[in-house]
């Protein structure tokens, strides 16, 4: 079954066949997981949605299209929605952080300070930092950050997903630079 | 190629671009500081993203989602015709607009004001039918006219967008 592309892995779940479908998940659980934490920035919530999100595809099976729909695109638009959904209750209206990181409330110093990170605490200190520059973006230039330079989707797939067209996609992208080159002390010169 | 176009430079960056227009694109950006600024502050930030790493999902997730989708009766799918009637409305439009507009053409020839036209030579060799057709080729030929010049403003109006985008960015 591992030699199964998606979309034949698609058609046997759609006959109900589990197998088939844990092999998809198999393929693509860690990535549909990060997709969401990193929006959510909180594992708890990106454990729930992944769990909705791989509940979906196999209620709506029957949905995908297999002659030409793109399953990665597919997958990705339900995680998408879900993450959007989610984001958009109440209780996210403020900037949710995981109070479990560490270093979440130093990082907020280091950004503003220019201080040059080179031991093991401070490289710890960047990654929050990064997490809260991400955070800081707009909702559709973070969007379109985490498809393009985390998961490593394509332009076109991109466009797919969020049912945008790829120009918007691209200017998303360039405003989302912009906004990063901002912080100086995380993307400046070495 | 220049920099106002700068979706050329994530062509490159990303290699999601022709050959040509990558080609195009490398031979610009070896003369160009601001593009290599560009470029460089994409690679800058692309790789400080790179150091978060990717989490592994709990183990127990799948056991979860079996168990849910256990308790749910999986939807069949829905047998579909070759063509979807969304499809179809359309080109039924079409094909009942051309009959129409055919019986029209026949309508119109009846009148005696147009009998004239009958006797023309090339509503003899063409005939009706090849009279309303070519009629129906004139106006779709009188819409692409029109409708040109509209695609090329709107297409000049999408480059200068980018402009903007570009000037937006470095004007920071």
């Amino acid at each position: 079954m591992k030699d199964h592309t998606d979309k034949e892995l698609m058609k046997l779940t759609r006959d109900g066949d589990t197998q088939a479908f844990e092999m998809i998940y198999q393929r693509y659980n860690s990535r549909i997981y990060n997709y969401i934490f990193r929006f959510t920035g909180n594992r708890e919530i990106a454990q729930d949605l992944l769990q909705e999100t791989f509940t979906r595809v196999w209620s709506a099976a029957h949905t995908f299209r297999l002659k030409d729909g793109n399953f990665r695109a597919w997958i990705y638009k339900i995680a998408l929605n879900l993450t959007r959904s989610e984001m958009s209750k109440k209780r996210y209206t403020y900037h949710y952080l995981d109070i479990t990181e560490p270093g979440i409330q130093q990082s907020k110093m280091h950004i503003k300070t220019n201080v040059q990170p080179d031991t093991e605490f401070e490289n710890l200190e960047i990654k929050s930092a990064l997490k809260l520059a991400l955070e800081k973006l707009k909702p559709h230039h973070r969007e379109v950050i985490i498809m393009k330079l985390f998961q490593q989707l394509k332009f076109k797939e991109i466009a797919q997903i969020t049912d945008t067209p790829e120009g918007t996609i691209k200017a998303r992208f360039h405003h989302a630079i912009a906004h990063l080159q901002k912080y100086k002390t995380l993307f400046g010169d070495e | 190629m220049n920099h106002d176009n700068m979706n050329d430079l994530l062509a490159l960056y990303f290699h999601e671009g022709h050959n040509r227009q990558i080609k195009e694109t490398t031979e610009h950006v070896k003369q160009c500081s601001i593009c290599q600024n560009y470029l460089s502050d994409i690679e800058r930030i692309d790789q400080k993203f790179n150091l978060l790493r990717d989490e592994v999902p709990p183990q127990q997730s799948i056991q979860l989602i079996l168990n849910r989708i256990s308790k749910k009766e999986q939807p069949r799918a829905r047998h579909r015709f070759f063509i979807s009637a969304r499809r179809l409305v359309p080109f039924g439009f079409a094909v009942l607009g051309s009959v129409l507009f055919f019986m029209l053409i026949r309508w119109t020839m009846t009148v005696s004001i147009f009998s004239f036209i009958h006797d023309w030579w090339l509503i003899r060799s063409i005939g009706e039918f090849g009279a309303s057709a070519l009629i129906l080729w004139l106006i779709g030929f009188m819409v692409c006219v029109v409708i040109t010049p509209v695609l090329i403003l709107e297409y000049q109006s999408q480059l200068s967008k980018t402009s903007h985008t570009w000037k937006y960015i470095y004007s920071k």
